[in-house]
């Protein structure tokens, strides 16, 4: 098996960081050389796990796994690697037109945290150990800290406070609930550890704290309170970085845990409750971003909301209608929610530096570069809302499918509700685009490069929904479990 | 005793999560977490010794903990600095959008 | 012994309780320091030297240095002033919130206590007994965290590192430093003890492959002797050529990780899979790198700042 493939995908954007760090290479073009060589090594992912798939692991270090650790990867992992890269990318290509406007005095530091960024969340993606993955949590936490603090402005200071002191709690109760399990079986590996979890209070009390702490970092409802400002006052690419793939990978690494380690525990009850934060945080979400006056907060308001939506999956799973409908929606909603985020919050970016400000009612008028920046955002939009046939309405029509199809009607009707005011959120956004501008209005150039990033992201997230059929061929391969003793 | 080591990191734990809900000063905030990420190492090597024989790999694991909380601690403590400088308050306003 | 155990506990809560409610900064700051300093007791206890040794160092001592300089930047009637005991915050978010966490850890302590009735601790001793000759160490820690376990430790090294590039991100700190203390005994103290404090770093770094200490310990002494010369007035002196330099040897230790992991993969052997005659020499080269580097980056996080040669 290549043995390359993951230490290059996690150690590229590593090395990278530190080469900038150590100002022998400039930002921009590690930045862009990162880019082609982990296309290289996702490419070679994507082939060998549809060659010798659904699983692939690897041995860092060559021990065996109670002793050592491991590297794991489906299809999902590839496709989140994907979509992440496709974000980081987009948000440096963006960052070359956005800093030297925006904020030059940053653009030294810029780099090396996003790169470190970057290594934090692909090495995440592929961690099959508990403790390496608190590692890696710690370290995109703090990476995440420095992204939002950059401009050193008091609000994003105190965003980033907030940010450091509830994500760094969340990490402590993972890893207490990691300690717990750790007592119990001598084990940290995910998949050896599924092989022999068993119902039991210390399992229990390990899965509700390893949950929270995921939770807290997910920015669920109720503990959602930090994301608003830490993703509405960042640096624009920052952002995107942080609303499409941070939080996501998050939720990823939950919903590893519940998929394999603590997939005996997936009953009914759970399931409720985990379906009953995602309702809470659609309906808080949803009722605060119709109530937000600049562009910017929607956006970050509608992350709760969206990743609210995502965690119906776990009732809906426990209905046993199609249950992998239900693990295929949720794959896709957040990977088309990723694209279509990053594409907002680019926009969003653009008008504020065309207009000098992103407050919806004075956002009127623009024309020439504008008007793709509009295009691009209702794109986003339609996708984030679910219209067809963008990519998130391929995840929302399989989860809503599924959800018949197991007829749990409480949750059609939510998440109906849900699409209805997510709509109604983003057409707020939106209305200012095709109301009547005033002749004059000084408007500032915005660079080419940030506009055509807003609209690819927009475009993809769309196309997603055009490659329904493939990925789902691919996904299918995905949930069995992974054999204990891999090579 | 090592039950009892493993008590102590529990009252440990719960004190330093109140500290942390109810203090304002973030400095004491700062504290109240570190606090708390000692107890969760205290658990770690108090099982540690009850395994037969003595199990190095938590031992490891904490020793890891302890230079990352060190980091972050350090990132904290200049954040806590800066935002002093700005607004000449060591609390954080209410997390009120605008 | 048990007496002994028990006034410990006791001590650790009395100086948590105090930390978190005592009035004044400077107070609450000297409990935590103490309460840092037992804990290294409490690890003896537990036969964990290692990590008593990191902690006194790093945990309790490097912690408490930064928490004091933190005050010492603060204005003196912050530091002394007594706190209002206020809440937090207000509105009905923050409450739900609370609410929320409080019900939460409320029946989860209820249930953590409960749990640990069931803790078997398996552990994984004996296992690694086993195969620990074959790592090239003999200092079971050392073996975990450079061989075993050495994907985690490449990771903790990028996080320090990182925490160095946040640091700097955050602002600049005028150099050379004026940290001095004004202590007439210090500057003699120093002298006569930086030889010390090198000795005690190298031969902690040469102990860890068979006894506990290791890299951690050993930058946290490093950067301890450097603390101590910058309080003695003694500043070490940083130019445009030599920020080159700082830079290399902040990132040296988590390089020649990586490109040791690296090269071993493109020699066939795996990524950080150490061929059994060369592990105890791979193990040794990679601490010494990271000895140095930890030093660097623990002073780097003492200072501040990036060094700004020009406000100085």
């Amino acid at each position: 098996m290549a043995d390359w493939i993951p230490v290059v995908i996690i150690f590229g954007p590593l090395l990278a960081a530190v080469l900038v760090f150590t100002q022998t290479v400039r930002g921009v073009t590690a930045t862009l050389v990162t880019g082609g060589i982990l296309l290289i090594g996702l490419v070679a992912l994507g082939g060998e796990v549809s060659g010798q798939g659904p699983w692939l692991t690897w041995q860092p270090g060559g021990w065996p796994v109670p002793l050592g650790l491991r590297w794991q990867a489906d299809f999902f992992s590839v496709a989140m690697l994907a979509m992440t890269f496709l974000v980081a990318v987009s948000g440096g290509l963006f960052a070359i037109g956005f800093l030297p406007a925006a904020m030059p005095s940053a653009a030294r530091h810029f780099w090396t945290l996003w790169l470190f960024t970057w290594a934090a969340m692909n090495s995440l993606l592929l961690a099959a150990d508990l403790f390496n993955i608190y590692v890696g949590l710690e370290l995109m936490a703090l990476a995440a800290v420095g992204l939002i603090s950059l401009t050193r402005e008091t609000e994003a200071l105190q965003a980033a406070m907030r940010y450091f002191l509830v994500t760094l709690f969340g990490s402590m109760l993972y890893l207490l609930g990691v300690a717990l399990l750790y007592g119990q079986y001598g084990m940290l590996d995910q998949a050896a550890l599924a092989a022999v979890i068993e119902h039991g209070l210390a399992n229990g009390v390990a899965a509700v704290l390893m949950t929270l702490g995921l939770l807290v970092k997910t920015a669920l409802f109720p503990v959602h309170f930090w994301l608003p400002s830490a993703h509405g006052k960042a640096p624009v690419p920052v952002s995107a970085l942080l609303s499409a793939v941070v939080v996501a990978v998050c939720f990823f690494v939950m919903y590893r845990l519940w998929s394999g380690l603590f997939f005996v525990f997936l009953a009914e009850r759970p399931a409720m409750v985990l379906g009953a934060i995602g309702l809470a945080s659609i309906l808080w979400g949803g009722m605060q971003a119709l109530r937000q006056q600049r562009l910017k907060m929607i956006v970050a308001y509608s992350t709760i909301a969206q990743f609210g939506y995502v965690m119906l999956v776990f009732p809906v799973f426990v209905a046993d209608g199609a249950a992998f409908l239900a693990w295929h929606g949720t794959a896709m909603m957040v990977l088309a929610h990723g694209l279509a985020k990053a594409s907002l919050f680019f926009a969003a970016g653009c008008l504020s530096i065309a207009h000098g400000h992103d407050r919806i009612r004075e956002l009127t008028g623009g024309g020439g570069r504008l008007g793709w920046v509009w295009l691009a955002f209702a794109l986003a939009a339609a996708s984030i809302v679910g219209l067809p046939p963008s990519g998130g309405f391929v995840g929302k029509w399989w989860l809503l499918q599924a959800a018949v199809l197991g007829e749990a009607w409480f949750w059609v009707v939510v998440m109906v509700l849900a699409a209805l005011l997510t709509g109604s959120y983003m057409y707020r956004g939106l209305e200012a685009a095709w109301r009547p501008a005033p002749p004059v209005e000084a408007v500032r150039p915005v660079p080419a490069i940030m506009v055509a990033v807003t609209l690819f992201c927009a475009v993809g997230s769309v196309a997603m929904g055009f490659l329904a059929v493939p990925l789902e061929g691919f996904l299918g391969r995905t949930f069995q479990p992974l054999p204990i003793a891999g090579g | 005793m090592t039950a009892y080591y493993l008590i102590l990191a529990g009252v440990i734990l719960a004190m330093a999560f109140h500290g942390l809900m109810t203090r304002a000063n973030l400095l004491r905030k700062l504290m109240a977490l570190n606090i708390f990420t000692s107890a969760v190492f205290l658990f770690l090597v108090a099982l540690a010794r009850m395994a037969e024989p003595l199990d190095p790999i938590p031992h490891a694991m904490v020793l890891t903990g302890i230079v990352v909380t060190v980091s972050t601690t350090a990132v904290g403590l200049v954040l806590l600095l800066k935002l002093y400088r700005r607004t000449g308050s060591l609390t954080l306003q209410s997390a009120d959008d605008d | 012994m048990v007496l002994f155990d028990l006034i410990l506990g006791l001590l650790l809560v009395v100086l948590v309780q105090k930390c978190l409610s005592v009035t004044d900064l400077f107070g609450a700051v000297i409990s935590f320091m103490a309460f840092g300093l037992l804990m290294a007791v409490a690890w003896v206890r537990l036969e964990a030297p290692d990590i008593a040794l990191a902690e006194a160092a790093i945990g309790s001592g490097l912690t408490g240095a930064l928490l004091f300089s933190t005050l010492g930047r603060l204005p003196h009637s912050e530091a002394r002033q007594p706190i209002a005991s206020r809440t937090v915050g207000s509105g009905p978010g923050y409450w739900l919130a609370a609410g929320f966490w409080w019900v939460s850890i409320m029946l989860l302590s209820v249930a953590f206590f409960l749990s640990l009735l069931e803790l078997q601790a398996p552990g994984l001793g004996g296992y690694l007994q086993e195969r620990l000759s074959e790592s090239g160490v003999l200092n079971p820690v050392t073996a975990v965290l450079l061989n075993f376990r050495s994907l985690d430790t490449v990771m903790e090294i990028a996080v320090l590192l990182l925490a160095v590039a946040v640091v700097w991100s955050l602002g600049t700190v005028g150099w050379p430093a004026k940290q001095k203390l004004s202590l007439p005994l210090l500057v003699g103290l120093v002298r006569l003890l930086t030889p010390v404090f090198l000795l005690v770093a190298f031969s902690l770094l040469w102990r860890g492959n068979h006894a506990p200490g290791g890299a951690f310990p050993s930058g946290a002494v490093l950067a301890a002797a450097s603390i101590l010369l910058l309080l003695a007035g003694k500043t070490i002196r940083i130019y445009p050529l030599t920020m080159f330099w700082l830079r290399w040897v902040l990132a040296a230790g988590l390089l020649v990780f990586v490109l040791a992991g690296m090269s071993l993969m493109f020699a066939g052997y795996g990524f950080l899979v150490y061929p059994e005659q060369w592990a105890g020499t791979m193990i040794l080269i990679i601490e010494v790198s990271a000895g140095v580097s930890i030093g660097a980056m623990l002073m780097a996080l003492y200072i501040g700042g990036e060094p700004d040669f020009h406000a100085g």
